[in-house]
């Protein structure tokens, strides 16, 4: 059996999960100091899409599986390419913990998701075995 | 001619569509997961674009090509999608003498 909207809400988390990636990445670009107006706009877009993408993730489950003021926090202290860059390696560091520990947390939501595909797929076998003699 | 002025006005020459700057997240199959675009640019043209997006990623990913990014420059626009497991997350930076202010 397969439920719908478990198999969107699996391809929406992974698409958010991707974009904390991209989070990850501007972070190596202000600490290379690599970057220009461009990447700023992008990375600003990423932004949005992550605070955008949380409110969806956390309208569909009854209990919050991730702080949103944890994520409010980190993105709120990532307010430029620029001023991340200006930050010293301790505080960088800092921001990369956080971060992870959120990313972390959303894989183990992703994870839980995926068990619940898995039962759902498991449920599908066992009627398809026996549901049909009935 | 005055007066059919009043009337031509509004169901005339249609204006061409202003691309917004923004993003947008597209899953494999090209189904919009997030979008940073106002909701007036329509869908259709957010489909018109990833659709050759997720074309080129599929292709490069079939012939074992590592291909993460792909820039696409316009005279008026530039198009950056990112590969994201299939999917892509795609911006839009429209640019031109126009925007330059």
């Amino acid at each position: 059996m397969r439920n719908k909207k478990l198999d969107s809400m699996i391809s929406q988390m992974e698409a958010y999960l991707e974009c904390w990636k991209q989070f990850s990445n501007f972070i190596n670009l202000a600490r290379a100091k690599r970057f220009g107006p461009e990447e700023e706009a992008q990375f600003l877009e990423v932004k949005s899409v992550m605070t955008q993408q949380l409110e969806m993730i956390l309208a569909a489950f009854e209990t919050p599986p991730v702080n949103r003021e944890d994520i409010h926090n980190l993105i709120g202290n990532a307010s430029s390419i620029r001023a991340l860059s200006e930050l010293n390696e301790n505080a960088l560091r800092g921001l990369e913990n956080q971060w992870h520990k959120i990313f972390i947390a959303l894989q183990a939501v992703l994870g839980q998701l995926k068990v619940q595909q898995k039962q759902l797929e498991g449920q599908s076998m066992w009627s398809g075995l026996f549901g049909k003699k009935k | 001619m005055g007066i059919l002025d009043i009337f031509g006005k509004g169901k005339g020459e249609a204006k061409p569509l202003e691309i917004p700057a923004g993003t947008f997240t597209v899953d494999k199959h090209g189904h919009l997961l997030s979008s940073t675009l106002p909701t007036s640019f329509p869908e259709e043209c957010i489909a018109q674009i990833s659709q050759p997006v997720l074309a080129a990623f599929a292709r490069a990913h079939a012939s074992h090509q590592p291909l993460s990014e792909l820039v696409i420059n316009y005279s008026a626009l530039r198009i950056t999608a990112k590969e994201m497991r299939g999917g892509a997350m795609v911006f839009l930076a429209p640019h031109g003498p126009e925007r330059q202010e």
